[in-house]
C-alpha cells in the first residue's frame, strides 16, 4: 500500500498514508504517514465512535497540508487503553477462517 | 503501549512456518507532491486494503495472495452495504462499524460541511491480499489507479492500509 502512494503522488496527486504497523510504513516510506497506535484494523478508533474517527481523518488530511518535506511520518498522541495484539496472538475468540467453498465469504 | 515490531512479528511468524525470509521494500527517499489548495477546495478519495466489497460483487477472498484485484466504491453507498473479509486482521470492529477502517461516512460529513471541497465519485478497495509481486503493482496497478483518480479530478488521496 506504500508502494501505490509513493506511485500516486508521483503522478501528481497528494498523499497521505494512515498507518498501524510504524515500522512496516517507515521502511516503505510513504510520502506523508500519520502512525495511530491503534490495532491493526482499528486505524480511526471503535465501532460508532465517529469524534475519534473524524479527529484521525481530520488528522490525516492536514498532515498533507502541513507536510514539507517528503517522507515523514508523523505519531497522532491517541491511546487505545488495552494491550494491542498481533493478528498472530489472536488465536482465541476470533483467528483467520478461509473462506466457505461455496458462498466464498468468511465464517463470523 | 510501544509500537509492536510487525517486522519482527511478521518474519518471526512465517519463517516458523518454513517460509524463507520475506524480502521487505526499504525506501530511503519518497516521492512529494506539494498540496496547492486549502482542503475546503480539495476533492478527497481513499483506498481501503480491508477486504471491503459491496454485496452486489463477489466477496474478497481472505486468505488471498498476490490479489491485485480493485473495485471502485460509489461514495453514495451506504456502510450497511458492504462486508469484510480478510485474514490479516480483526475484522470484527470493521463489520460493526465500516468506519473503523474506511471511514467514508466521515469524509462524506466534511464535504457536507464544507471542510474539504468534495468527496470523489468513487472511493477504492483492494491490494488485499499479501503481495510479492512488487513490481506488478509498480508498474501496472498502480499506475492505473492513479489515472483514474486523475480522471475523477482527485486533489488528495488518503491510503488505509489494513
Amino acid at each position: 500500500m506504500g508502494l501505490v502512494a509513493r506511485v500516486v503522488e508521483e503522478l501528481g496527486i497528494p498523499t497521505v498514508y494512515v498507518s498501524t504497523g510504524r515500522d512496516l510504513g517507515a521502511q516503505v516510506l510513504p510520502p506523508r504517514s500519520v502512525f495511530v497506535n491503534f490495532p491493526m484494523g482499528n486505524p480511526f478508533g471503535r465501532p460508532h465512535d465517529a469524534a475519534m474517527q473524524r479527529r484521525i481523518l481530520m488528522d490525516a488530511l492536514e498532515r498533507v497540508v502541513q507536510a514539507r518535506k517528503p517522507g515523514e511520518l508523523v505519531d497522532l498522541p491517541y491511546e487505545w487503553g488495552e494491550r494491542i495484539l498481533t493478528i498472530f496472538e489472536l488465536k482465541s475468540g476470533w483467528s483467520a477462517k478461509a473462506p466457505d467453498p461455496l458462498t466464498g465469504k468468511q465464517p463470523t | 503501549m510501544e509500537p509492536i515490531s510487525y517486522v519482527k512479528a511478521i518474519n518471526d511468524y512465517y519463517q516458523g512456518l518454513g517460509y524463507p525470509p520475506y524480502k521487505w521494500t526499504v525506501n530511503s527517499s519518497a516521492p512529494f507532491t506539494p498540496l496547492t489548495k486549502p482542503l475546503s477546495a480539495c476533492r478527497v478519495s481513499m483506498l481501503t486494503s480491508g477486504g471491503i466489497s459491496h454485496h452486489t460483487r463477489a466477496p474478497f477472498n481472505p486468505t488471498a495472495k498476490n490479489d491485485l484485484r480493485l473495485d471502485d466504491v460509489d461514495s453514495r453507498s451506504s456502510p450497511s452495504d458492504f462486508e469484510v473479509n480478510d485474514s490479516y486482521y480483526d475484522t470484527r470492529d470493521a463489520r460493526k462499524d465500516l468506519n473503523v477502517v474506511f471511514p467514508f461516512a466521515r469524509l462524506r460529513e466534511l464535504a457536507r460541511e464544507g471542510v474539504i471541497g468534495s468527496i470523489a465519485p468513487r472511493l477504492w478497495s483492494g491490494f488485499m491480499g499479501r503481495i510479492y509481486n512488487r513490481s506488478q503493482v509498480l508498474e501496472e496497478s498502480a499506475p492505473a489507479l492513479g489515472r483514474e483518480l486523475q480522471r475523477d479530478g482527485v486533489d488528495l488521496f488518503v491510503l488505509v492500509p489494513a
